[in-house]
């Protein structure tokens, strides 16, 4: 019977993911929660000071496993590398961000312990030292809570967001860094460097008004009633990743977790419906507008100011009654 | 090149879903399916890579009930050569570990040199069924890929990283690949195809009982519409037109962004 | 088995007779797998490459139609009917009407595919010789060259062989010339191959192969109430030199080609009649449900539901009648090898009864559905940027074209007067019969619908005796009678219709059991509750136009037993038919 909840913190390149915060922030809450401890674990090659860094956080432990096979990540080398921490460790929980690179190789890892992960969750709860763990399903339309079943450890991955980084507690000391040199076996795929697709022309991140299209917008002709929304309110204009996939607009304009993260003071999202991919992209806008013909749309649950109704009705008005609100 | 594409049946995205009596899942009664998307651009993916490499096989292997052989038939319309369906009835308490190993075990004796599935599910959306399928088959994997390059001895393939990065990774064959949503123009089945499609093999296999009898480890206790996290202001009452008025003096007013 | 062939082969109009069981028919519900992927990809074609330039098209971007014929041909939506010699699928009638049906959401393209596709090509797949077969059918297969026929001409329309088109031999024998002109010529301004019709020397009715290039000029585009979409042209014959080898069929049997291409053409259109009425039903159902008036959907209004209910009435009916007699034809062809394609065409001729109805009927309910789903847009339904318009003027033709629907209800009681085998059907002495025979002719088949079936073979023996006593009533001049006749027609189009709605619900409840078939039981009561009313007074104009004073009321007196009937709660049942589309949030039978 395992105890204890053991925290994946990633890094790249020498550099923490935000995420690893927001996991820790998770086992935190979990560990208060069910009054166990809370261990951080962390791989790599060379990246003892990245360990320390997260000992400043309040934790029982910061295990460092280093082999210079974990270096460049590959799934082969960490599954195997974190096979073993687990093992040695015998956590209850393990606990970790849903990153690419977490959805590339935790599967494989939970699968030699003959199970799943519990993918994805948005929410956690305890209730008589009982977790329930809530992901969201059918594209994020509906959320499931999910129990825990058989022996631990139980991997769960947890959605960007889900928790706050900066609500990771920082301990009254550091906590202790324990360098575990452990056996790396075979690895079988290579990585080169990783490397950006398109100079970014468009920095996204920096405008305080962005217009945005999804599906609705239904054809490329249609973009120019948005363009025109976002030249009246003085924004950019960005989507969702199917208008970008369809060569509707540039790549450097996508928004969402394989395009650009962005919070302006205004987000306005027409026909957009709110997949969780685009979501994790644009959700901590300060006022978010979304205009969508489909009620259940789960870009509401995020939304400000909705209209439900058809957006080439809908947008035209809006902008004549900007441009008058700003003459 | 032997490549084998597993496709799931999902429900249509734009189905209006209702939750059933129990709250478990929803309501199936007569609601519509379609191919999960990404994994018809896995089978793209692997009908071009038979093209490009001179020929070969491209295997669909499918799970569920009958209904399913609808995106079976529709993959053999669009070129793949045959097909094994795993006839199971209910694939929703299946767990992602289960139903890998089912998988895994309905084409372990086909030997194939390339294995290809979307990168996530849009039903349940666990994200893992491929990566657990390399693993219980001793493969090297790669999952969110969005460009393939089998010209060489080593597969060399194109992830798709966070944040608009990119990372090519090299590795042996065989190998399972999970492919993204969008990375290419998906063909349409022609009515020739369909016609070709009538000859082409569905074996029918029953699942392991290794695999359905699998613990789960993960149960749904109970689905949900998402409570909302911020009260949203709906505008217009149907009238979008309305609605962008009242919005306009709404965004100068209250949130005052105008 | 060739005796059973003959059988089959003449087995139109025999449904005002026979008891026919649900077994015996097909149902939109027996599309097989693949037909249900045949329309799929032309549903997805339309839906990904089609509608979302609907804008383009309907301000008439020929060069975008032509690029969408060619994408259709790649998916091998315009091989459908081509036989597999020349590049085609040779599908049954089923597949093709199918596929057709989905064209049917965008009725202008549907216009421009279906001219191509249908009335286009058939003239060569029916009656052209191996050379012209050759060298047409593949690229017309293709998409690479479009086709549209020319019949129609200023002063002839529905007298068709009025045509004054002229055709004259050349000195050398080797072409024809052409002079004249064709009136409202469907692809018209840029289709490559035309099947036109003239006489030669003035007399003989003849159809020619003819390419734009051999001197085919177009005239301007026809501004039209509807289908602005599709392209509507004359076309000027100045001299337009033909080769004696592009004569299709024989010289001075033209009418042959004619007459059998309309009613081609009509076995096929019913589906897209009711392809384009489902669609805007659809349409209606979404828009109720976002529509808000006095703070509740209008879909939640009894006004708005009883005309969803009532949509839902004609698109199922509609399906019903016009995939039973696709069933019948395929049923009729499946033993006639395709290369003999008089046979095939003299076996689709025997069911012209069946197609005029289906001509009409559909027509008629697509005028009624596109009507009523603008009434629902409310003022937005009047409105260029709503789609209920549009769809509204699209429909407008489809009464008109392919034999107008008075030439088509004038076809019906006469055709079945002129054929051997139910001309005798209809005599004086089987019309007195009708009104005596006091036994039920139904047999005592096991079914839900057993007033309806009761009704209906009533109905039947009312047909025996309107059509009967008008026959002897107007002997050789019942053809100058077209009121009566019309009236007769009405009959005869409610006859098919509700005994093809009861037959697929019937098929639907033993396949599916009554729990899954209670909208459709539904839809099938309310329809034959309608019916009823409309065919009583139907006959009711006839028998007063036929009787002598004094046999008036015992004539009235015998409408009124063979119509009597009750009458269905059909508020009710329109409430549950709406409840169960906006559940489904749109037209889903």
């Amino acid at each position: 019977m395992g105890n204890g909840i053991l925290v994946f913190a990633e890094q790249r390149e020498g550099t923490l993911n935000k995420t690893s915060f927001e996991a820790i922030a998770a086992g935190q809450a979990l560990g208060s929660e069910l009054g166990q401890e809370v261990l951080a674990v962390l791989l790599g090659s060379g990246a003892q000071g990245l360990a320390e860094e997260i000992a400043a956080y309040r934790l029982s432990k910061v295990i460092y496993a280093e082999n210079e096979k974990l270096k460049d990540y590959t799934s082969d080398g960490y599954a195997d590398a974190m096979e073993r921490v687990v093992r040695a460790v015998n956590p209850q929980y393990v606990v970790m961000p849903h990153t690419y690179l977490v959805r590339d190789y935790a599967p494989k890892l939970a699968a030699r312990f003959g199970k799943g992960v519990i993918s994805d969750c948005i929410r956690a709860q305890v209730a008589n030292g009982q977790v329930t763990f809530s992901r969201r399903i059918f594209l994020g339309k509906i959320d499931a809570d999910v129990v825990a079943e058989g022996e631990p450890p139980v991997f769960a991955t947890f959605q960007s967001g889900a928790y706050r980084g900066d609500q990771a507690t920082r301990g009254d000391s550091d906590a202790e860094v324990e360098t575990m040199a452990l056996e790396v076996g075979e690895v079988r795929m290579k990585p080169e460097a990783p490397f950006q697709e398109v100079k970014q022309a468009v920095d996204l991140t920096k405008a305080d008004v962005i217009v945005a299209i999804g599906r609705g917008i239904k054809s490329k002709d249609n973009i120019a009633i948005a363009e025109q929304l976002a030249a009246a309110l003085g924004g950019d204009i960005a989507a969702s990743r199917p208008i970008c996939d369809a060569e509707w607009l540039p790549i450097d304009r996508q928004i969402g977790s394989s395009g650009q993260t962005v919070a302006p003071k205004l987000y306005i999202a027409l026909g957009i419906s709110g997949a969780i991919q685009h979501l994790v992209g644009m959700k901590n806008a300060q006022t978010i507008v979304a205009i969508n013909k489909d009620p259940e749309a789960p870009i509401f649950d995020i939304a400000d100011y909705g209209i439900v109704g058809d957006l080439f009705e809908a947008v035209p008005v809006l902008t004549e009654e900007i441009k008058k609100l700003k003459a | 090149m032997k490549i084998i594409v597993f496709m799931k049946q999902v429900v249509n995205k734009d189905a209006i879903l209702r939750i059933n009596k129990e709250g478990t899942w929803v309501e199936e009664g007569d609601i519509s399916y379609e191919v999960n998307e990404s994994d018809g651009y896995a089978l793209e993916e692997a009908l071009r890579l038979k093209e490009k490499h001179g020929g070969g096989e491209v295997v669909i292997c499918s799970m569920g009930p009958q209904r399913v052989k609808a995106v079976i038939k529709d993959g053999l319309a669009r070129g793949a050569d045959r097909a094994i369906h795993v006839v199971l009835d209910n694939l929703n308490n299946l767990s992602p570990f289960a139903a890998a190993k089912i998988l895994a075990e309905a084409v372990r004796e086909e030997n194939a040199d390339l294995l290809l599935t979307g990168l996530q599910s849009d039903d349940q959306g666990f994200a893992q069924t491929g990566v657990i399928m390399a693993e219980l088959l001793g493969l090297p994997h790669a999952t969110i890929v969005i460009e393939v390059d089998a010209s060489n001895e080593a597969l060399r393939v194109k992830r798709e990283l966070e944040s608009g990065w990119y990372q090519w990774y090299s590795m042996p064959r065989p190998a399972m690949l999970t492919i993204q949503s969008g990375i290419s123009q998906i063909r349409y089945a022609t009515l020739k195809g369909i016609m070709a499609a009538k000859k082409k093999e569905i074996k029918e296999v029953q699942p392991s009982s290794e695999g359905t009898s699998a613990a789960s480890f993960q149960r749904i206790e109970k689905i949900y519409f998402p409570q909302k996290t911020k009260q949203t202001q709906f505008l217009g009452g149907g009238d979008a037109k309305k609605g962008a008025a009242e919005l306009a003096e709404k965004l100068r007013a209250e949130a005052r962004v105008i | 088995m060739s005796a059973r062939t003959d059988a089959i082969e003449s087995e139109g109009g025999q449904f005002l007779t026979a008891d026919v069981s649900a077994e015996e028919v097909f149902t939109r519900e027996d599309l097989s797998p693949a037909q249900q992927m045949f329309g799929r990809i032309a549903e997805d074609f339309m839906r990904t490459e089609v509608l979302p330039h609907e804008e383009r098209i309907y301000n008439k971007d020929w060069a975008l139609t032509r690029e969408l014929l060619l994408k259709a041909g790649e998916l091998d939506l315009l091989r459908v009917d081509v036989p597999e010699a020349y590049g085609g699928l040779g599908l049954d009638k089923v597949s093709s009407a199918y596929v057709s049906e989905q064209i049917g959401v965008m009725p202008s393209f549907a216009g421009s595919l279906g001219a191509h596709t249908a009335i286009g090509t058939f003239p060569l797949i029916y009656f052209g010789n191996d050379e012209q077969k050759a060298r047409y059918l593949p690229r017309l297969a293709s998409g690479e060259w479009v086709a549209a026929y020319a019949l129609t001409e200023p002063g002839s329309g529905s007298d068709a062989l009025a045509a004054r088109s002229r055709a004259t031999l050349s000195e050398d024998r080797k072409h024809y010339i052409l002079n004249g002109q064709k009136m409202w010529i469907t692809n018209g301004g840029f289709a490559d191959v035309f099947t036109i019709f003239a006489k030669v020397d003035g007399e003989r009715f003849t159809a020619f192969i003819v390419e734009r290039e051999m001197g085919v000029v177009s005239g301007r585009e026809e501004p039209k109430l509807g289908l602005d979409g599709s392209s509507t042209t004359a076309l000027i014959l100045e001299n337009v030199r033909v080769p004696v080898e592009n004569v299709l069929g024989r010289v001075g049997e033209g009418h042959k080609v004619a007459f059998n291409i309309l009613n081609l053409g009509r076995l096929k259109l019913g589906t897209r009649n009711i392809g384009s009425a489902k669609q805007a039903l659809s349409r209606a159902i979404k828009y109720s449900v976002e529509r808000h008036q006095f703070g509740r959907a209008i879909s939640e209004f009894g006004m708005i539901r009883q005309k969803l209910g009532e949509m839902a009435v004609r698109c199922f009916v509609g399906d019903a009648m016009v995939y039973r007699t696709l069933g019948d034809v395929d049923r009729a062809l499946a033993s006639i090898p395709p290369e003999e394609t008089a046979r095939v065409l003299k076996a689709i001729e025997g069911f012209a009864v069946e197609c005029s109805i289906n001509k009409v009927w559909t027509s008629e309910a697509q005028a009624f559905v596109v009507d009523e789903a603008l009434q629902v847009y409310g003022g937005y339904g009047y409105s260029k940027e709503f789609p209920a318009e549009r769809a509204y003027r699209d429909a407008r033709i489809t009464r008109i074209y392919e034999g107008t629907n008075e030439i088509n209800r004038l076809i019906i009681p006469t055709r079945l007067l002129k054929n051997p085998q139910t001309a005798q059907l209809f005599t004086k002495e089987t019309a007195r019969r009708a009104l005596e025979d006091s036994q039920d002719l139904a047999k005592t088949i096991e079914t839900h619908f057993s007033a309806e079936r009761d009704m209906l073979s009533r109905a039947k023996r009312l047909v025996a005796f309107t059509l009967g006593r008008a026959r002897a009533t107007y002997n050789d001049a019942i053809a100058n009678e077209q009121e009566v006749l019309g009236h007769i027609a009405d009959i005869i189009i409610e006859v098919y219709a509700l005994e093809s709605a009861i037959l697929r619900t019937e098929k639907l409840i033993g396949a599916k059991g009554e729990a899954a078939a209670t909208i459709p039981i539904d839809i099938t009561r309310v329809y034959a509750s309608d019916a009823a009313d409309r065919m009583e007074h139907s006959a009711r104009q006839v028998a007063a136009a036929l009787a002598k004073t004094e046999e008036l009321d015992h004539l009235l007196n015998s409408v009124r037993r063979l119509t009597s009937h009750t009458t269905y709660n059909t508020v009710a049942a329109r409430r549950r038919i709406s409840d169960s589309l906006i559940r489904a949030g749109r037209y889903h039978l």
